[in-house]
């Protein structure tokens, strides 16, 4: 049996690489969604909800991403690995943010549909 | 173990699957953290699309017409964010205790609503149109 297989924290080739990419995809695409919605849906008179609704989907998202981050880090720093793996309390935030999202949205397309 | 998130925190942390079962190759677990933020990426595209089609396609000759395209994707996006948390724990705790992943509903759940949506857009378009 060789060393790494009795050490799960040794080498894991390029998987946290991949999963911090992952991450980044994740924040660029809000960020896009946002400014997309911001660019793309119309004013409604008695709403405010073009500029107001793409800012709040890239703050929701840009916070979201980021509690997220300082719950990896609290952790990196309390462990001895480069990137430790996922906790709940680094996800909910993202699953959090996508549902504001939709209910923003649905407000919206109600709205203006 | 503390978060910084009080009752909310402590309540998180007892949930965590990562508390079940043994601890296994983190590859294991990256490949999951994966496939959720994969499927919130898919979530908000949905929304986005819905968003699309609610402001961006020409109105029809009928009231909600564009919102009965729309309205679906959305709810389907945020559908498709809370499954995905719920698979990531159901996985997690799997991999942890050495048991057979559970099945996602996902992709079953994307298909069927995207194809009826499919559906009422064909139809919305050939009866709804304007010109």
């Amino acid at each position: 049996m060789d060393e790494d297989a009795a050490a799960p924290r040794g080498d894991r080739g390029l998987a946290a690489e991949r999963t911090t990419l992952a991450w980044r995809r994740s924040g660029v695409s809000v960020i896009a969604v946002g400014v997309a919605v911001a660019r793309g849906v119309p004013t409604v008179e008695t709403v405010p909800s073009r500029p107001l609704l793409g800012v709040v989907i890239v703050v929701l998202g840009g916070l979201a991403f980021l509690v997220s981050g300082r719950q990896a880090r609290r952790r990196a720093a309390a462990a001895d690995t480069p990137r430790p793996t996922a906790a709940l309390a680094d996800l909910w935030p993202v699953c959090a943010s996508s549902l504001l999202v939709a209910l923003g949205a649905l407000v919206v397309v109600v709205l203006t549909g | 173990m503390s978060n910084g998130w009080g009752p909310f925190g402590r309540w998180l942390a007892a949930t965590d699957p990562r508390l079940d079962g043994d601890e296994i190759d983190p590859r294991f677990s990256y490949a999951n953290e994966r496939t959720f933020l994969a499927w919130n990426r898919t979530a908000l595209a949905l929304i986005g699309v819905g968003l699309a089609v609610a402001n961006l396609l020409p109105p029809f000759d009928f009231a909600w017409g564009r919102r009965m395209i729309a309205v679906p994707l959305i709810a389907l996006g945020a559908l498709v964010s809370v499954e995905s948390l719920r698979d990531w724990i159901a996985n997690e705790r799997a991999m942890r205790r050495g048991q057979r992943l559970p099945g996602s509903h996902l992709p079953v759940l994307l298909a069927v609503v995207i194809a009826v949506v499919a559906l009422v857009a064909l139809v919305v378009s050939l009866v709804g149109a304007t010109d």
